[in-house]
């Protein structure tokens, strides 16, 4: 389960695909924001038993749809937001490359996506509740979600360049 | 220890906040966080993080974008940061492919001019014209990263290195911009600008001066 935890936090498109969904559902309220949490990590396990089914340019621009989608301040309903979650958890699954999928692996991934995303969520939904913060707070997530879309962006580009 | 309900000195929900700060704190300390050391070699994490930083006409470009932004206010103080990476990444995927820009280090210096005497003439341009500009110059900034990024030795994290850098002084210059909420900031703030230029024609001569 280390494994999968491990590949999970020092991959940089898994954490560039997780910070995204962070700001994409900030402000959507934490039922739907915890279930999205759920629904990323799910699909981060599915999609970390079977990475070499994918094109490589599939993680990246997964992560650019979801970091678009939160620099521009959209508020995602609960279809869409679920749809974010699952381009998310699809990124991480693919960026965390385990070299033999595992069970334990899988669990691994699964568990630390939820702990990520749903702790960051939880954590925002309070700072939220500040009120100087909540002034601050969505400018962040657009900034955020422009790194997040910019570096999926790049690596995009690299995925193709190389795989042409 | 019991905290007294009345008391001013920590907001509602400060006490769930700092567990959950504290426990994102211990996920960072984490033994495996610190594993795939190709991240801080050259070519990783580390080098695309410096690569702002250890120029001087990136890194006053990138603080000068952040002060403009915030001296405009909204929506600019948020869309100026926004719009800088994304563009950037334009002239980064044409680094990348290795398709020639001309004027790619002329470009730049030629940015922090611009931007500088915008901070100096406190100028309040139209949002179109804003972003325009900052877009422009952003394509030459990351022409200059993306060119490097092919030959780095782990291209993932050099890229979310220079990104994340390349926000963090904007934020930096968001804070500086909000001085001019201080008595005499905003001269302050206009004098900078006026520095940030002067650097800049500097930069565009090729620095005279310095070996």
């Amino acid at each position: 389960m280390l494994t999968g935890a491990y590949h999970v936090v020092t991959s940089p498109l898994a954490l560039a695909a997780m910070g995204g969904l962070i700001a994409a559902l900030m402000g959507v309220g934490e039922t739907l924001s915890l279930g999205c949490a759920g629904v990323a990590a799910v699909s981060a396990a599915a999609t970390a038993a079977l990475p070499r089914h994918f094109a490589p340019f599939v993680a990246p621009a997964a992560v650019v749809v979801v970091g678009l989608s939160a620099s521009a301040g959209l508020q995602p309903r609960t279809v869409v937001a679920a749809l974010l979650a699952l381009m998310a958890g699809l990124a991480t699954g693919i960026a965390t490359d385990l070299d033999v999928p595992s069970w334990e692996g899988v669990i691994g991934v699964a568990g630390t996506v939820l702990f990520i995303i749903g702790g960051a969520v939880a954590g925002l939904d309070d700072l939220n509740r500040m009120p100087r913060l909540a002034r601050v707070l969505p400018i962040g997530r657009r900034v955020l979600g422009s790194w997040v879309a910019a570096i999926g962006l790049l690596l995009g580009a690299l995925a193709v360049r190389m795989a042409g | 220890m019991k905290r007294d309900p009345d008391s001013k000195l920590w907001p509602p929900g400060a006490a769930k906040v700092s567990r959950h700060a504290f426990g994102l704190l211990l996920l960072c300390l984490a033994a495996g966080a610190q594993a795939h050391t190709e991240g801080l070699v050259a070519g990783g994490f580390f080098s695309g993080f410096m690569h702002p930083l250890s120029g001087l006409d990136h890194l006053l470009a990138m603080i000068a974008v952040g002060i403009w932004g915030a001296s405009l206010g909204l929506p600019l103080i948020w869309a100026l940061p926004v719009v800088f990476p994304l563009l950037m990444v334009i002239g980064g995927v044409l680094g990348i492919a290795q398709l020639p820009l001309p004027f790619v280090e002329s470009g730049i210096a030629v940015s922090v001019v611009v931007l500088g005497l915008a901070i100096l003439a406190a100028w309040r341009a139209p949002i179109a014209v804003a972003v325009a500009i900052v877009g422009a110059f952003g394509v030459f900034h990351g022409y200059a990263h993306g060119a490097e990024l092919p030959s780095s030795a782990a291209p993932a994290a050099y890229s979310a290195g220079f990104v994340m850098s390349t926000g963090l002084l904007h934020l930096t210059g968001i804070a500086i911009g909000t001085l001019d909420r201080l008595p005499h900031g905003r001269q302050v703030l206009r004098a900078s600008g006026g520095v940030i230029a002067i650097v800049g024609v500097w930069i565009f001569a090729g620095m005279p001066g310095v070996a």
